[in-house]
C-alpha cells in the first residue's frame, strides 16, 4: 500500500512537473518576395509546458551558427502561457536590390547549466527583393 | 371536446416555440487550424556513469541512463540535427585529453554509431522518439567532480 502510494505520488510528480525541455516552432521553413528594402515574416512559438515558460528566438545563419545580420525578431524574448502560442515578428532589413537573403530563426529555452540535450527548433526564412522597377509578385507564399 | 383539447394544446406548443425533431436539427462542427511545426520534448535527461577501468564515462554504463528526445512534427517531414558533443562542465583541473561522443537511434528507423562529429537524420514520420546516449572516453582517467556532457538538439 505504502509502496503505491509512493509510485503514485512519483508519478503525480512527473506529470504535474511537466517535460524537461521543450519548445516548439513553425512554420519550418518560409519564403518571400518584396520591391521594398524590407521584408516581414510571421512564425508561432508554441510552449508545450504546462506552465509559462520563457523562450528565445535568435537570428541564425544558414551555413553555421553566426548570427544572422540585419535582423530583428520581435520580441526575442518571451514568456509563452502553458501550453499557448505566440506569434513572433521577423523583420529583415535592409534588402538591396535583387538581393536574396537566407537564414534561420531558432527557438529555444535559454540553456540550463545541467542540460545534457539543448532541444532547439530552427525556420528556414528565404526573403527576396526584386531589382528596381519590378512589381512584386505577391502569391501566398510571399505572405510570410 | 377531444379535439378542442388537442387544438388547444398545439395553440400552446406553436406558442411555446416547441417544433418538431426534425426542425430542431443543426449541425455540429469541430474546427482546427493547424501550423506546419515542430514541437521538441525532452522528457528524460541522461545520466553517466564511470567504467570499470576508468577510462569511460558514459550513459550506457552500468548505472546510467539515456536520454529520451520526442519529436512531433505537423505538415512536413523535418530533419533532426545532432551537433557534435562537448563537454561543457569538468572539474577544475582536470586536462586530460578526452573524446566527446554521442550515438542515437529512434523508433522510425534513425541509427547512429557512437560519433564525435554532427550527424543528421532525415524524419520518415511525422512522430518520432529519439534514445541518445553519450559517453567521454579518456585513457588519462576522471578527476572526481561534475561533468556535463552536452549535445544540440535541432528540428528544421
Amino acid at each position: 500500500m505504502f509502496l503505491r502510494n509512493g509510485l503514485c505520488a512519483l508519478l503525480a510528480t512527473a506529470i504535474l512537473s511537466g517535460p524537461l525541455l521543450a519548445v516548439g516552432l513553425g512554420p519550418l521553413q518560409r519564403s518571400g518576395v518584396t520591391d521594398g528594402p524590407g521584408k516581414i515574416f510571421y512564425l508561432t512559438l508554441i510552449n508545450p509546458y504546462p506552465h509559462a515558460e520563457t523562450f528565445e528566438a535568435i537570428p541564425v545563419a544558414n551555413d553555421s551558427e553566426a548570427l544572422a545580420p540585419r535582423v530583428t525578431i520581435f520580441p526575442a524574448r518571451a514568456t509563452v502561457r502553458a501550453k499557448g502560442s505566440r506569434r513572433l515578428l521577423v523583420i529583415i532589413k535592409p534588402l538591396a536590390a535583387g538581393e536574396t537573403y537566407a537564414f534561420r530563426v531558432c527557438a529555444a529555452r535559454p540553456p540550463q547549466p545541467q542540460e545534457t540535450i539543448y532541444a532547439r527548433v530552427c525556420s528556414h526564412l528565404v526573403a527576396r527583393r526584386l531589382t528596381e522597377g519590378r512589381p512584386a509578385d505577391r502569391s501566398a507564399a510571399d505572405r510570410g | 371536446m377531444m379535439r378542442k383539447c388537442l387544438t388547444k394544446l398545439s395553440v400552446l406548443a406553436a406558442a411555446l416555440g416547441v417544433t418538431s425533431p426534425a426542425y430542431a436539427a443543426t449541425d455540429v462542427t469541430f474546427a482546427a487550424t493547424l501550423t506546419n511545426s515542430c514541437v521538441l520534448t525532452l522528457s528524460q535527461a541522461g545520466s553517466m556513469t564511470v567504467s570499470s577501468n576508468g577510462t569511460v564515462l558514459g550513459s550506457e554504463q552500468s548505472g546510467g541512463t539515456a536520454a529520451i528526445l520526442g519529436v512531433v512534427a505537423i505538415g512536413s517531414l523535418p530533419t533532426m540535427t545532432f551537433a557534435a558533443p562537448s563537454l561543457t562542465a569538468s572539474p577544475s583541473g582536470w586536462v586530460a585529453s578526452h573524446t566527446d561522443e554521442i550515438r542515437y537511434t529512434s523508433t522510425r528507423g534513425a541509427s547512429q554509431a557512437y560519433t564525435a562529429s554532427s550527424s543528421s537524420h532525415a524524419l520518415t514520420g511525422l512522430i518520432d522518439t529519439f534514445t541518445i546516449n553519450g559517453r567521454v572516453t579518456s585513457c588519462e582517467g576522471f578527476a572526481a567532480g561534475n561533468y556535463t556532457l552536452r549535445s544540440v538538439a535541432t528540428c528544421s
